[in-house]
């Protein structure tokens, strides 16, 4: 698939870090995949739980993660509540962020499978 | 009947014999030929250029034209004719035919060659693909080790194969050369570093010496010197068990433009007795010992050869069996003025030893586990990545195996990056406290004013690391 079939995801940076190799980047998609299915979701239920040390500890991971995805907003988004929950001050914006997080999540989710059965 | 001395000659008889003869017929033969001839004139009365053979005295025959005009006078009927001897054409023309004949052949023979070569390489190209992806599936032990040993004898078979078609393609005279710019110690560097595998197979030191001053970017054909250099390395390294292969380059002269180098590649294997060192580097040569057999086709150092050759240098070889072998080769490349090339810019991600490096990735995060493990040992073939989980089990691995670099994480669960370098740095051996450690982080104020300093990192690599960077800092510090 090429670029310009995806409006949510880019693969620049996976394109870069496996220099083509077709099987390093499935590799390394169905492990972002998984990430972002299985972890994504906690976030929510950390925050609102008030475990703010996991909550970023998990965003802090997803900073490596995110870079593969390609999603400007999503990665800035991230970082912002990777921020807030190390000093966990303004916290009110918090869920204002998960809910663009987890609007952007499936779409994101659903772009990169057709990016990884692609391969 | 007369004739000239030249005829006597020709016969080998005495001219005053020859007038006395009856018939000078008899000397013609065969006696079809001769009657072809004589009914030829009766009926055309002219023949030109027949070809006869001459029977000499001693017996030797000559080849002959003839040509003849009948004569008929009163009661007169009998010819004159002149007879020259081609004996020395014919016999140039048979051979010029039998050359001819010999190059054709020779040419179909490797016309066939090649073809079936190349033919050849399709089906074991697909046959060591389809291994590979066996390879990659869920197999039981016996089953690895099955397709281990197919995929083994589908790189010897493609080698051989490989061989044979480069053989043919030299000799059809269809090879040409390159001359595009190449940055040679980068060749010589990843020579050693795929050939370092074999090398270490058999415990042997190996050793690559490029003399102070050569030139990093020179002009050439950078697929033929590495093939040549494969050859005589991969030859040193089959034939060596104990002691070591060394491969040096050293300038012979120098001038404007261009640069005269030598390859040599010197092992401490069996050696090749005296009487068999010339022929090493001919066709199907291959050295035997006792009731030992060297895989090969015995082309490998006629390719080199006729690839050195062909471009205008020499090879040679030197030996003493059972002490080593001395190879090399002589070529002229151009060199380009380094102001004004931006292609002579040293690559820092070149590895210099030829030894295996080991690094410990501390890290916790599976993902970033195999992207690090993944680009390092694609980038660099003779890089070994360990991992730990966390700082506690990489205090504990360098407790037991040396390595030369870390790659440190610094958010991890028991013990983090902080505390594992601070331990490393304070509480273990001088040896180990010295590793360089590099922190591999998603803490970009790690990298404001120098603070991975003060953690007793020597530097840092952000994280999501640019795979240049990464390799450029690695190879600084493995270089050192």
């Amino acid at each position: 698939m090429k670029q310009t079939d995806f409006q949510y995801i880019n693969l620049e940076y996976l394109e870069t870090v496996t220099d083509g190799d077709p099987e390093m980047k499935k590799e390394i998609l169905g492990l972002v995949i998984d990430e972002i299915r299985n972890d994504m979701p906690r976030l929510s239920v950390l925050h609102a739980s008030g475990d703010w040390d996991t909550l970023h500890n998990i965003t802090h991971k997803f900073k490596s993660t995110l870079a593969f995805v390609g999603n400007e907003l999503l990665t800035d988004t991230n970082r912002e509540v990777e921020q807030i929950s190390k000093v966990r001050e303004k916290t009110e914006s918090v869920p204002q962020l998960l809910q663009v997080i987890n609007e952007l999540q499936p779409r994101v989710e659903y772009e990169l499978d057709l990016a990884y059965n692609s391969l | 009947m007369d004739c000239n001395q030249a005829t006597s000659d020709l016969l080998q008889v005495d001219k005053d014999q020859l007038l006395q003869s009856e018939n000078i017929h008899h000397y013609l033969t065969p006696l079809e030929r001769t009657n072809e001839f004589l009914l030829k004139l009766r009926y055309q009365r002219s023949v030109r250029d027949f070809e006869i053979e001459v029977k000499r005295k001693d017996g030797e025959i000559r080849s002959c034209l003839i040509s003849a005009n009948l004569q008929k006078e009163d009661n007169f009927e009998g010819y004159s004719a002149i007879i020259r001897d081609i004996t020395e054409r014919k016999q140039t023309e048979q051979l010029i035919k039998a050359r001819d004949i010999a190059d054709q052949s020779a040419q179909l023979r490797e016309q066939f060659i090649a073809s079936i070569s190349h033919e050849m390489r399709t089906p074991m190209n697909a046959i060591l693909g389809m291994s590979n992806l066996l390879d990659n599936t869920s197999l039981d032990g016996e089953q690895k080790e099955l397709v281990s040993s197919i995929k083994q004898s589908s790189e010897v078979l493609l080698g051989i194969v490989n061989d044979i078609l480069e053989i043919a393609t030299i000799q059809n005279g269809k090879i040409t050369f390159e001359n595009e710019p190449f940055n040679l110690h980068e060749v010589l560097y990843n020579l050693v570093n795929v050939m370092q595998y074999k090398a270490r197979e058999k415990n042997l030191e190996f050793k690559l010496d490029i003399e102070k001053g050569i030139p990093q970017e020179i002009l050439g054909d950078k697929l033929r010197l590495n093939q040549i250099m494969f050859n005589l390395v991969g030859n040193a390294i089959k034939f060596t068990d104990e002691g070591k292969v060394c491969i040096k380059v050293e300038k012979l002269t120098d001038f404007e433009g261009g640069i005269h180098l030598r390859f040599q590649v010197e092992d401490t294997g069996i050696g090749i007795p005296p009487e068999k060192i010339d022929a090493v580097f001919e066709s199907f040569t291959r050295i035997r010992q006792k009731d030992r057999v060297f895989e090969g086709t015995g082309l490998g150092l006629s390719i080199a050869k006729s690839l050195v050759e062909q471009q205008g240098g020499k090879i040679g070889a030197q030996s003493e069996v059972g002490k080593g072998s001395r190879f090399y080769f002589d070529l002229i490349f151009e060199t380009r003025e380094e102001s004004d090339d931006k292609g002579q810019e040293e690559d820092k991600t070149i590895l210099r030893q030829a030894k295996t490096h080991k690094i410990l990735l501390v890290e916790d995060h599976k993902m970033n586990q195999l992207v690090a493990k993944k680009t390092l040992t694609k980038k660099w073939e003779n890089v070994e990545v360990s991992i730990a989980e966390n700082g506690e089990e990489a205090i504990q691995i360098l407790e037991n195996e040396r390595f030369d670099l870390i790659l440190m994480d610094v958010q991890m669960p028991v013990m983090d990056g902080y505390q594992a370098t601070s331990h490393i740095r304070h509480k273990m051996s001088a040896e180990l406290a010295e590793i360089p450690i590099l922190a591999m982080t998603a803490h970009a104020h790690l990298s404001k004013d120098g603070n991975f300093k003060k953690y007793g990192m020597d530097d840092f690599v952000l994280k999501p690391f640019q795979p240049e960077e990464l390799f450029t800092k690695i190879a600084e510090y493995l270089n050192k």
